[in-house]
């Protein structure tokens, strides 16, 4: 029997505060090759939202700018390590100040 | 101030949520931005519900309160000073609240960890207040409060002093060093 190979995985990735405001939207879906990894997503979000780069993503693409981090699932703060992503995954993209 | 003899260890905790009115600052309802696909406020609950025996939610005014998606099992309690900041909210989930100790949040807090909150209320014996300090800088609605702090809170109120550090010198504060 085979398997149908799942060629793309759709990220979800929510944006608050000033990414919000400076890109204009709440939420941005990646539609992303399926062996994904955090690294990835950076360059397809500036991609998505070119207002984001050099403020919220690095200018090289690289990753969050410093000041900016992502969550996972709402659980999980990522810094640095590598992480698989898999399909429904849930990013947040959080200034590391924010507070109430 | 008198410590109660109570066995703190095992006593059930309230938890408050401190969601006033709206945000001046985002402009809108924080209480009910979308996080993850639901209300924050929801979030909030769910994050504290596992050290919690209830859930009292304080808000300005009652209206505000029948519009907060929060459910039939929280209680919502009215702000009792109005515009008195968080220290009002505080007094106000404190006299509500059905428990001698109660754990203070604020609706705008996703990421809440039952670990650390867990820890909190293990330093409870002896004190009136259990309050993490973050780079020097007391967390005063992540924070943990007996009732015998009432009288103290509401002194500082009708004095319209409404700093809260300033009323946790007033009391028997257990503070902790918190790695942000």
């Amino acid at each position: 029997m085979t398997t149908s190979q799942q060629t793309e995985l759709l990220i979800r990735v929510e944006l608050f505060g000033l990414p919000r405001l400076r890109s204009g939207q709440r939420m941005v879906e990646l539609l992303l090759p399926a062996e994904v990894s955090l690294r990835d997503v950076a360059p397809a979000l500036g991609q998505a939202c070119p207002a984001l780069v050099a403020h919220t993503i690095r200018e090289d693409l690289s990753g969050p700018a410093e000041g900016y981090l992502f969550n996972l699932n709402g659980t999980r703060f990522l810094t640095g390590e590598q992480v698989n992503l898999r399909p429904g995954d849930a990013l947040l993209l959080l200034s590391n100040q924010a507070g109430g | 101030m008198s410590r109660s003899r109570l066995d703190w260890a095992n006593a059930p905790v309230s938890g408050i949520v401190l969601a006033g009115e709206q945000s001046r600052r985002l402009g809108r309802d924080k209480a009910v931005e979308p996080f993850l696909g639901q209300p924050l406020i929801l979030r909030v609950l769910q994050r504290i519900a596992p050290v919690i025996s209830e859930a009292v939610v304080v808000v300005a005014d009652a209206a505000r309160g029948r519009t907060l998606p929060v459910g039939a099992d929280h209680r919502i309690a009215l702000d009792l000073y109005p515009n008195s900041g968080s220290l009002g909210g505080i007094f106000s989930g404190l006299a509500a609240a059905s428990s001698q100790w109660s754990l203070v949040v604020s609706c705008d807090m996703p990421f809440l960890n039952a670990d650390l909150l867990r820890h909190m209320l293990a330093l409870r014996q002896g004190a009136d207040a259990v309050v993490p300090v973050v780079e020097g800088r007391p967390e005063p609605t992540h924070a943990l409060y007996a009732k015998a702090c009432l009288p103290f809170i509401e002194q500082r109120l009708q004095a319209q002093e409404l700093k809260i550090s300033g009323f946790l010198t007033w009391c028997g504060c257990a503070t902790f060093q918190s790695r942000k």
